[in-house]
Parts: C-alpha cells; sequence; structure tokens
C-alpha cells in the first residue's frame, strides 16, 4: 500500500529530519506511528500523502507516486490532520458536497459513525466545538472507505468517553485492504488498538515491528528486583520496576507501548538490535 | 479517468466551493457595492454639471483593478492556512479544476458582476440629482479602448492570482510592494537601455510606452505605431497566459 524508499527531508539544509527513511506499510494493519514532540511525525505523514516533497527519494501509494498528487492517489487516501477546519456546513450539507469526490464513499456509515460520535449532524461545523469537528472529520473519514486512512494527533482534543469510542470505531472499520495509519505522542490513546508500531526517532524508524513480533521478543512486567534477569531497560516506580527484558523461554505478556517508546527513544540500543536482528544501531 | 479535467468533477468542486465561501463572496459584493454608491453619491454631489461619459469611464477603469487585484488576492487565501489547505489539497480533484475554480471566479465572474455592479449603481446615482438642460449619458463598456483595459486588468489579474498562491499571508500587500519594486526596476532598466540606444538623456519610460527627450531646446516625444501597439498588446496578453500558467504550477507544486 506505502512504499517509502530512501526518502531524505528537510526543512532546513543543515538538519535534516529523514535520512535515507525505508518503509513498507501493507494493508490489513493499523499502524501507530510513534515519536517525540519534533521529531518528525506530521513531517513524515504528509511525505507520505504528497503535502510535503522529498528532497530525494520517494513515496509511493499503490505503486504511484504520491508527490504527483494524482487522482488515484487522492481517491485512495483520507488524510485527518491535528488541526481540523469545519466549514459553515452541516455534517448533512459537508456529505452532500464532498463525499462525490470519493468513489466508495458510504453516506449509511457516516451517518452511523455521527451517531456512535454523538454529532448533531443538523449544527453548522463552524458552530461546533473543537473536539466535535474532530469527531465529524473522523466520522467522514472512515466513511469514505479508502485504502489508505491517516490519522495525525486525532485523539487530541477528544474526551475520555470518545476517545474509547474511537478506538472501538477504528478496530471496527479495519478490513483486509485497508491500511491505517495513527500518528500520535499519547501513547497510551492507542493501547490494544495498533497491530504494529514505528517508532520515529533521531531521523530515522528505529521500530518497526507488530504487536506479536514484539511480544515474542521482549517480556514486559513489574518487579521487585530484576538483578538476575536479562534487563534490556527498566524504569523505577511505586509499584516496583517496569522493566523490558529479553523473551527467552517463549513467554507471553502485554505489551507496554509507553514503556517500549521511553526506552527505544532513550537510544536503548540492547534493545532495539532485539528487534532489530539486522542490526545498525552499534 | 482523466486526470487533468473532468467536467463533472469541476462542477461539483465549483459547488461545493460556492457553498463554502458563498457568504465571504456576497459580503465582498456589499462592500464593493458600499464602495461604489458612497464614493459615487459624493462625486455626484460635489460636481457642477452631470457626469459625462469620460468621468464614468475613469472610475470604471480606476475601480476596476483595485477592486479585482484585492478580490483576486484572496481568492488562494485558504491555501495559506494548514487547517484549510490540507483537505483543499488532498480532495480528489486535479490541480487544474481546483485552479480553475479561483481562476473562474476571481477573473470570469468579478468581471460580471463588477460590471453589472457599476452600472446599476450609476444609473441609481445620475437619477438621484436633476440637472435641467443637460442629457444624460451613460458610457458603453463595448467600445475598442476598453480591450486595453481589459488586458490590462488580465496582466495584473494574473500578478495577483501568483501572488494570492505565492504567499501564505497578507497576499495582497507582499504582491503589490513586489509589483511596484518591480515596476521601478524594469523602468529604470528600460529608462537606461533607452538612454543607451538613442544616446541621449531621456525622461522615465515605461516599458513599451512613450520615448520622450530633449535635445537644443526641443521636446521629442516618440510613440508606437498602431501596428507596434497591437503588437505589444499581444505579447502582453502571452505574458498574462504565461503567469496564469506559472500560478497554476505553484498552486500544483505547493506544500503544506
Amino acid at each position: 500500500m506505502v512504499q517509502i524508499s530512501d526518502l531524505n527531508f528537510s526543512y532546513n539544509r543543515k538538519r535534516p529530519l529523514f535520512k535515507d527513511l525505508n518503509l513498507t506499510l501493507g494493508a490489513g494493519h493499523i499502524y501507530g506511528l510513534l515519536g517525540r514532540n519534533g521529531a518528525g511525525k506530521s513531517t513524515l505523514l504528509k511525505n507520505i500523502v504528497g503535502l510535503a516533497f522529498p528532497v530525494s527519494g520517494q513515496c509511493l501509494i499503490n505503486g504511484k507516486n504520491s508527490s504527483s498528487r494524482s487522482l488515484a492517489v487522492l481517491q485512495e487516501l483520507y488524510f485527518i490532520a491535528e488541526e481540523v477546519y469545519g466549514p459553515v456546513l452541516t455534517p448533512a450539507q459537508f456529505l452532500k458536497r464532498t463525499a462525490g469526490f470519493y468513489p466508495r464513499f458510504s453516506a449509511a456509515d457516516f451517518y452511523t459513525y455521527l451517531q456512535t460520535l454523538d454529532i448533531d449532524e443538523r449544527q453548522p461545523m463552524s458552530m461546533m466545538s473543537y473536539g466535535q469537528q474532530k469527531k465529524t472529520i473522523i466520522a467522514f473519514g472512515l466513511a469514505a472507505n479508502t485504502g489508505l486512512l491517516i490519522m495525525d494527533e486525532p485523539t487530541n482534543g477528544l474526551d475520555i468517553p470518545s476517545k474509547v469510542t474511537f478506538r472501538k470505531l477504528i478496530a471496527s472499520v479495519l478490513s483486509e485492504d485497508r491500511c491505517i495509519i495513527i500518528s500520535t505522542h499519547q501513547v497510551r490513546d492507542l493501547d490494544s488498538l495498533i497491530d504494529t508500531v514505528l517508532i520515529l526517532n533521531d531521523h530515522r524508524i528505529v521500530v518497526e515491528q507488530s504487536v506479536d513480533e514484539i511480544t515474542e521478543k521482549l517480556v514486559f512486567g513489574v518487579f521487585d528486583d530484576t538483578a538476575v534477569l536479562p534487563v534490556l531497560y527498566e524504569e523505577e516506580t511505586i509499584k516496583g520496576k517496569h522493566a523490558i527484558l529479553r523473551n527467552t523461554n517463549g513467554k507471553v505478556s502485554k505489551m507496554d507501548l509507553e514503556l517500549l517508546f521511553n526506552a527505544a527513544v532513550s537510544g536503548n540500543n540492547n534493545l532495539l538490535n532485539v528487534l532489530n536482528p539486522a542490526p545498525f544501531h552499534e | 479517468m482523466n486526470n487533468f479535467f473532468s467536467l463533472t468533477r469541476f462542477s461539483r468542486l465549483l459547488i461545493k466551493h460556492s457553498a463554502e465561501h458563498y457568504r465571504t463572496y456576497l459580503m465582498s459584493v456589499s462592500v464593493l457595492a458600499g464602495v461604489m454608491i458612497v464614493g459615487g453619491a459624493f462625486i455626484v454631489y460635489t460636481m457642477q454639471e452631470p457626469m459625462d461619459a469620460r468621468i464614468q469611464t475613469s472610475l470604471f477603469m480606476l475601480l476596476m483593478p483595485v477592486s479585482g487585484c484585492i478580490f483576486t488576492s484572496t481568492v488562494f487565501s485558504d491555501m495559506g492556512d494548514k487547517r484549510k489547505a490540507i483537505p483543499a489539497l488532498t480532495l480528489p480533484a486535479s490541480a487544474f479544476e481546483k485552479y480553475l475554480v479561483s481562476w473562474v471566479y476571481s477573473y470570469a465572474v468579478f468581471i460580471v458582476v463588477y460590471t453589472v455592479m457599476f452600472y446599476l449603481v450609476l444609473l441609481a446615482l445620475i437619477n438621484i440629482r436633476r440637472w435641467p438642460g443637460f442629457d444624460m449619458v451613460i458610457f458603453n463598456v463595448f467600445q475598442e479602448k476598453f480591450l486595453v483595459l481589459f488586458i490590462i486588468f488580465s496582466l495584473l489579474h494574473a500578478i495577483s492570482l501568483y501572488g494570492a498562491i505565492a504567499f501564505d499571508k497578507l497576499h495582497f500587500i507582499k504582491t503589490a510592494f513586489c509589483f511596484f519594486i518591480s515596476m521601478l526596476v524594469l523602468i529604470l532598466c528600460n529608462t537606461f537601455l533607452l538612454g543607451s540606444l538613442v544616446k541621449q538623456q531621456v525622461f522615465m519610460a515605461v516599458p513599451f510606452g512613450y520615448l520622450e527627450f530633449s535635445e537644443h531646446g526641443e521636446y521629442y516625444s516618440v510613440s508606437l505605431s498602431d501596428v507596434q501597439f497591437n503588437w505589444v498588446m499581444m505579447v502582453l496578453c502571452l505574458i498574462v497566459v504565461l503567469i496564469w500558467t506559472a500560478a497554476y504550477c505553484r498552486l500544483r507544486e505547493k506544500q503544506v
């Protein structure tokens, strides 16, 4: 679905944001793109959808260069930016004026999602709160039924019940021919939702693993004492030591996304080498 | 699937654009009407005789480029706001269709609305004050001299449209600033070039305008022949098309 090859991008010649970045994303997955503030998550997404052009390298969507913004590319993607805009139209009017551009748009799905997200279809979007506007755009993006759905910080501005509903909705719309990419710095919002973790750090993707692969290789847990354990990363907490261990005996544990993220962006090469058998980390 | 232009898609885009922007456009029309009425009423009441065709033509020619350039500078303002630019650029329509919607509104629709409104306001104004003994005249916009006005307006429109895409904020001010600086440089270069050609100290000369100089106390003014003037107009038309094309290319390459 998405293929990024040798991507180099910079806003400033002296400070490249991505260096020879390669990434392949397939249909049937929900990818969680994580990274610190300023790591370049939004810029990577903009490169993918053709809103920012790489210095070299390319981003392909279904084999077509996204920077061309051709119809074949645009009809296949829906991008929900961090900051959304609500025009002076009600959701029903917005649907009437915009849905026609998306060949697989489902009006029935749109109204169902609006209802699920508790949005009044008769209220002008410009009069809605920021969270309501965002939920309307999310409902529209889901109903567009595009092969690629990209969301940049979708949970920003959503209240706690809406975040729960959002997670349920996303999980329900995933299909074999759909690829969903969610970027966030609020790691906990993606817990139990994504099936593949992408962590962006130091100009490149340092983790690109499915949750199953991660839990095959690593054990997450809280321990009183880790002195004799194969610890890769640990954090001291009131409950004990939250640690990531090398999984040497096929133990099954629930992935702690926040802990994994902290470990990856702290430059923990031992952990990164366990996750990436062909190490580029020293 | 035509990647460049589809009438169905263009119509859909035009309707969507109109639905989302009609309030702003109606407000712009109201402001234009207000300027015409207030300004026109002031002129009518301060004049000692009825407004003749020459004054009407001058007002028409003065207000059209000014209001047109201001309006055109705003047609791509969405592209300067990330919240609006992202859905606009990722909407499945071609860059040409997106460009054409703004072009139609800022050029074709503007010319029609401006002309109709000018005539309506003019008709109202010349009837609000009685001038016994004078015949009321109204200028005719379908004259040959207006062709020159439309070409110059087209040039200014093309420049404003390019500025509307090139700049993210303060489109009109930045475009006007660049335009005047460029004009100044162009006039200085042209004056220097003409001076070199005729080996004389020449007066400031606009490109393709008059060549004026003094020699032995005599004043000389050289102008283009009618044929040459027609060629200049054709060159200007070509420049207009080139700048419109450049504006389209700029939209295609727009990044957020």
